[in-house]
């Protein structure tokens, strides 16, 4: 009996579950793939690993740690003593680190503080992690009674001689600590650790027992960006001063560091001195991250599809041209022939062209006030020149089939195309995928190949889905979502006129000579951190610089707003224009439509319909 | 859980804002702020002569400074904060929350719970909040300007927490960005989402704005199915819903988003500190409100804390 497409789109849902590594629990590590840079990870050298929202940092982390590993090796008690290094996983709660700031204290006395909290919590992490050792292993306690006291002595703890005491001596000394900084009184400040010693001296101590010998402890940050300047002061330090007993693996999201500094002034953290980078977005060819979002996906795909082993064979490509008579290109050429005076080589050279090429011809004849006949007269006389030509421009007069039109306006379909929309974003790749086979599944498609129309639906819900997340990524989402409203309308209204105009543009930047104020700034580094924004820069100089970047939405968000993904011509923006999309949406608009040449006169796509209020125009 | 029509609750409730007169001899601590309704204890202060006015003013999310000659005070010391309520003690005090932000409050109402004080919470209504002018999904209104970003509230930063398992109980309003921000922020898995919607609203028709304003947010989230329900304008009522929750959730940590309406905050603020419990962490974003984010006013609610508190068998 065949299966009922809700029950098959369920089953998709629950097999693939949500990307978010903190939603898989289990899951998580039962389907983990590890990506290329993962030996790296595992040497006993600090490691940052950098990456944008999505992209696997926090699952690599966890799989580093020693639940992950427990679970990643079966269950298997016998290999816990077997393995080579022990992580224990951090992540950096913003709700917390923040309350260790204010007027009340100096930012010296702040540090102290601070470090004696992570102190705190890290030796409280590795004290889990004995606990749950010993009762994996039956193992009797690792530190002697004396060890424990002066353990606790170090972090100003009651005394106590075992782990149990140990651990309860220091969840009573965060209390007593939280009780300072609900009473904050700067000439009564409690007894603080020195920085970084009571982890030295415990994972030290350990080391010299036979059952640690040899090892290492991975101490696991993640989410290094919620950290105050100081506070990652505070840990640069510690990172720079590990090694032998422990180190640190750290997440973070590119952009999040906001300083390098040491507690030593004349020190700074420095890759690959003080540690290797890993960087996400680099680390990996676009090959090899769609390589591993593939490998991810078959991983998962069998328990749906037992007779489908790799994913890419249902999301097939679409060919330009083919593309073009989906979206109907052939009726917009129907009299094409009759546009050729009746010229018998003219018609013979049109028989052989396809539609698409027609309608570039009438496109570009409109454009440029040049008569059908006379450019397919040039293009049979110079076959270079205008071919070079079709093909620069065919891709940008793909937009321009539906201009005014309802439906469909621009396919985004295929394996390639996906890759390319997730811009080396690994959960947004693995969204795309499985929002396509869920809706496929739903139409009754099973295990066929999903539909250019479906891949197509798919990448608008994971766009829209991706744009209301937005709001709550970080403290600008707000205006973050308002700025891509604006640009994203101005660039579906250029890429639906492109005769006349260079193709593709869909990128935006200041000019070396721009007076960019710190708000517009902070609001482009902030959208670059959360993925609202993606930039490049040729200049490796003045990376710290908004004027040196050409900055475009990220492409993921290109099939909400429908236009061209891909990486190629930019205009010149004022950061005032910034500032007016945002406050003043419509006026700005119009005023940059017209500043480009174009008309404002297509309603909004489909999936914008929500926002129709917002533009002050219906959607079709 | 019990039926809230068997529990007590403490709420005068004044159909207008110049129906309340608070008692003579007591002390009245209260904000101003750009918004109309907070300027009703201008009509107060005509109507109650024989009682004390303090204006409260917020130097800066760390100190106030009041009409009392006490200096500036920090809200994260609740000895620099007893020396404002050292001078205003002997009668009933009344916190008028309308016009003050939570990081102002909420300190304050943990520190005359802690000197057992005669405190009865003041809050008034607004008659409707500013509608955007160029809404977007999810944000019918436009009532914030920006975020400072999650961090505690004065007096009630959370370390330790006999519980790992985190659960995320937003105390939801209009505003759906401030939902998505927090639960970004405090990444609570698939299921550990309990969101609380004011029901009944100020008016009939707010808790449909709040289901519209955050509904996809919680759907995307596993948590539309949570949804629990107290009366908007009512502290108690949250505060023994948030009491049910922890009894049925004990080995959770509960992660309070102080992000509806201020009464709400009121009760997830009292059930932070009576009786203390480790197992429940107030969380806010700090939002920079909106100058003119509502207009008129409607009904004045006077809680009495005091009596609530002594109610509970709490110090």
């Amino acid at each position: 009996m065949a299966q009922d497409p809700n029950d098959s789109a369920a089953k998709i849902a629950e097999v693939f579950g949500g990307f978010r590594a903190e939603w898989l629990s289990e899951n998580l590590f039962s389907y983990f793939t590890q990506p290329a840079y993962f030996p790296e990870l595992e040497t006993p050298r600090p490691c940052v690993l950098s990456g944008g929202r999505g992209s696997g940092k926090t699952t690599v982390l966890l799989c580093l740690s020693y639940e992950g590993k427990f679970v990643l090796s079966g269950r298997d008690p016998l290999a816990v003593a077997a393995w080579p290094y022990y992580g224990v996983y951090y992540r950096v709660d913003t709700n917390r680190v923040t309350a260790f700031a204010g007027p009340e204290l100096s930012p010296l006395q702040w540090r102290r503080l601070f470090g004696h909290y992570l102190n705190l919590i890290l030796v409280g992490k590795i004290v889990d992690f004995l606990v749950w050792r010993g009762a994996i292993l039956g193992e009797a306690e690792p530190l002697s009674a004396q060890e424990c006291r002066r353990l606790a002595a170090s972090l100003h703890l009651a005394p106590c001689n075992d782990l149990v005491g140990l651990k309860e001596a220091l969840f009573d000394g965060q209390l007593g600590f939280e009780s300072f900084l609900n009473n904050i009184n700067a000439a009564a400040l409690p007894k603080m650790s020195l920085q970084g010693a009571p982890i030295r001296f415990l994972t030290d101590a350990l080391t010299t027992k036979p059952a640690f010998a040899g090892k290492q402890f991975f101490i696991l940050v993640d989410e290094y960006e919620n950290l105050l300047a100081d506070q990652q002061v505070v840990l640069n330090t510690l990172i720079k001063h590990s090694g032998g007993s422990h180190t640190f693996k750290v997440g973070i999201k590119d952009l999040g560091w906001k300083t390098r500094a040491t507690l030593n002034p004349d020190q700074i953290l420095t890759s690959p001195a003080d540690y290797a980078l890993v960087d996400i977005g680099s680390s990996l060819s676009e090959q090899e991250f769609a390589a591993l979002a593939q490998q991810v996906l078959n991983s998962r795909l069998k328990h749906v599809f037992p007779n489908v082993s790799d994913v890419v064979s249902l999301l097939p490509e679409l060919p330009l041209e083919r593309e073009a008579e989906l979206l109907g290109v052939d009726d917009l050429v129907t009299g094409f022939e009759a546009r050729l005076g009746g010229d018998p080589k003219l018609l013979a050279f049109a028989s052989s062209l396809r539609p698409m090429q027609r309608y570039f011809v009438q496109l570009w004849s409109e454009a440029q006030a040049i008569p059908v006949d006379e450019i397919v007269r040039r293009w049979t006389t110079n076959s270079s020149e205008w071919t070079t030509r079709y093909e620069n421009n065919k891709y940008a007069f793909l937009f321009a089939i539906r201009r005014r039109k309802a439906g469909v306006r621009k396919y985004y379909s295929g394996w390639s195309v996906y890759v390319k929309l997730a811009g080396s974003n690994l959960r947004s790749l693995l969204e795309l995928s499985v929002q396509a086979l869920i809706l496929n599944a739903r139409a009754g498609g099973g295990e066929t190949p999903v539909p250019h129309h479906v891949q197509t639906q798919a990448a608008e819900e994971v766009a829209a889905k991706n744009f209301r997340e937005l709001d709550g990524m970080s403290l600008h989402g707000g205006r973050l979502a308002k700025l891509l409203l604006g640009l994203g309308r101005v660039f579906y209204v250029m890429a639906r006129q492109p005769e006349g105009h260079a193709p593709e543009v869909n990128q935006f930047w200041f000019g070396d000579g721009a007076e960019v104020p710190q708000n517009v700034a902070d609001l482009l580094n902030d959208g670059v951190m959360h993925m609202a924004l993606v930039r490049w820069s040729g200049n490796k100089l003045a990376l710290n610089d908004v004027r040196s970047f050409d900055y475009a939405i990220h492409p993921i968000f290109a099939p909400f707003f429908v236009f061209s993904f891909r990486k190629k011509r930019k205009i010149k923006l004022e950061p005032e224009t910034i500032q007016a999309l945002i406050d003043h949406p419509r006026d700005a608009i119009v005023g940059l439509v017209r500043r480009v040449g174009r008309i404002d006169d297509d309603d909004l796509p489909e999936q914008l319909s929500l926002f129709e209020t917002y533009y002050g125009r219906p959607a079709a | 859980m019990d039926d809230l029509r068997l529990r007590a609750l403490f709420t005068q409730v004044h159909d207008a804002v110049d129906l309340f007169t608070p008692a003579a001899g007591a002390s009245y601590l209260f904000a101003s702020s750009e918004e109309e309704r907070s300027h009703h204890v201008e009509g107060l202060l005509a109507r109650a002569p024989k009682t004390r006015f303090v204006r409260v003013d917020e130097l800066d999310a760390y100190r106030i400074q009041t009409s009392l000659d006490v200096g500036a005070l920090g809200l994260r010391s609740p000895e620099s904060l007893q020396t404002l309520f050292d001078r205003v003690k002997d009668a009933p005090v009344y916190l008028d929350l309308t016009g003050m932000s939570h990081t102002v409050w909420a300190p304050l109402v943990r520190v005359a719970v802690q000197m057992k004080l005669d405190l009865r919470v003041v809050y008034v209504e607004p008659r409707s909040y500013a509608y955007s002018q160029s809404p977007r999904e999810g944000e019918l209104f436009e009532l914030s300007e920006s975020k400072q970003g999650m961090g505690p509230l004065p007096q009630f930063t959370t370390l330790a927490s006999p519980n790992e398992e985190i659960c995320l109980v937003p105390l939801l309003g209009f505003e759906g960005g401030r939902l998505k921000y927090l639960i970004d922020q405090v990444q609570p898995v698939r299921d550990r989402i309990i969101p609380i919607v004011g029901t009944p609203g100020f008016r009939a028709d707010y808790p449909f704005h709040t289901l519209q304003a955050n509904g996809r947010t919680l759907m995307e989230n596993g948590a539309a199915h949570a949804i629990r329900y107290a009366r908007a304008n009512c502290p108690f009522s949250c505060y023994y819903l948030l009491t049910d929750i922890l009894a049925e959730n004990p080995r959770l940590h509960l992660k309070v988003a102080t992000i509806g309406t201020k009464p709400h905050a009121l009760g997830a603020v009292l059930r932070a500190i009576v009786p203390p419990t480790s197992s429940v962490e107030l969380v806010y974003d700090h939002v920079r409100r909106k100058a003119k984010r509502t207009t008129g006013t409607d009904h004045c609610l006077v809680y009495d804390v005091s009596r609530f508190v002594n109610f509970l068998g709490g110090d």
